[in-house]
């Protein structure tokens, strides 16, 4: 007999469920992602913020289902080169859950790609083809253009100027939050939490809202 | 002729309100102190004022010229 599966919530309407690779050579497009998301007032979510333990494929399940949208990159698909050579697929198997989990309701959910190149997809994940994809260059001016292209808001669009500038903000933030956590890497759930704060707050700050 | 690449198209954007939640409901969401929230507070505020004032000196007309552009100020 199957397991029970995770009981879909209601999703929280701001919640972006984030999709990207956890590693160094990420990191300023990781606080692109997040500078990005908070400036139009949403709150991204990511799986480091799970702890581990045996239930974790269901814990992201749910935390998919909670979010109303989710925002796939795919530019690190790629050889790991680290022996055993293996082909990383954490990013598209959160994206096949995604796709999943939305097919019979899409209303409750919406997903994006973003990608490096869009001609990637197209050969690496050729069922995509006919999804819309961002191609954001590998570059964090890209990440923030592309998610201005992503997102409209009802009544005051940050420009990319302002995008930009929240983002040299968070960055410059960043080493103090490590320092602060005590974290040896940007990918540690304290350190997630303390950016989405620093990034709002820089938002917030940038538009003359606060 | 070459053959022409295909063509993704593009997706309606998604409608958001773009109002931010309050500094101390997300605090709490996300499990942050309100100490905590405090220091970040004044640290992002502190890299504003800096980054603020870094523009206001690179906007700024090197001493002597007076605003007028180098070739005019001799």
């Amino acid at each position: 007999m199957a397991a029970a599966g995770p009981v879909p919530a209601e999703p929280q309407p701001g919640a972006v469920f984030l999709n990207f690779p956890y590693d160094r050579q990420f990191v300023p497009l990781y606080v692109a992602y997040i500078t990005g998301v908070c400036s139009f007032g949403l709150v991204p979510r990511v799986a480091l913020e799970l702890p581990g333990g045996e239930r974790r494929l269901d814990r992201i399940v749910e935390l998919i289902l909670s979010c109303r949208y989710s925002f796939h990159d795919l530019s690190r698909v790629e050889l790991d080169l680290r022996r055993p050579q293996t082909p990383r697929m954490n990013m598209p198997f959160e994206l096949g859950l995604t796709v999943m989990a939305s097919y019979y309701n899409p209303k409750r959910h919406t997903w994006c790609i973003f990608e490096k190149d869009y001609r990637r997809v197209l050969k690496s994940l050729g069922d995509l083809a006919g999804s819309d994809v961002y191609s954001h260059g590998g570059r964090p001016i890209g990440v923030l253009r592309q998610i201005a292209n992503a997102l409209v808001v009802e009544d005051r669009q940050p420009d990319m100027r302002r995008l930009l500038a929240i983002y040299r903000e968070v960055k410059t933030a960043l080493p103090s939050i490590l320092k602060n956590r005590g974290a040896k890497s940007c990918y540690e759930a304290a350190v997630f939490r303390d950016l989405v704060y620093a990034a709002q707050k820089a938002a917030t700050v940038q538009m003359g809202i606060s | 002729m070459p053959k022409r690449q295909p063509t993704l198209p593009k997706r309606q954007p998604i409608v958001v309100s773009g109002k931010f939640m309050p500094s101390a409901e997300l605090a709490q969401m996300l499990g942050i102190s309100p100490r905590r929230a405090k220091e970040l507070d004044r640290m992002m505020e502190e890299i504003h004022r800096q980054e603020d004032l870094r523009l206001a000196k690179k906007r700024a007309p090197r001493k002597g010229q007076n605003g007028r552009s180098r070739a005019s100020a001799r």
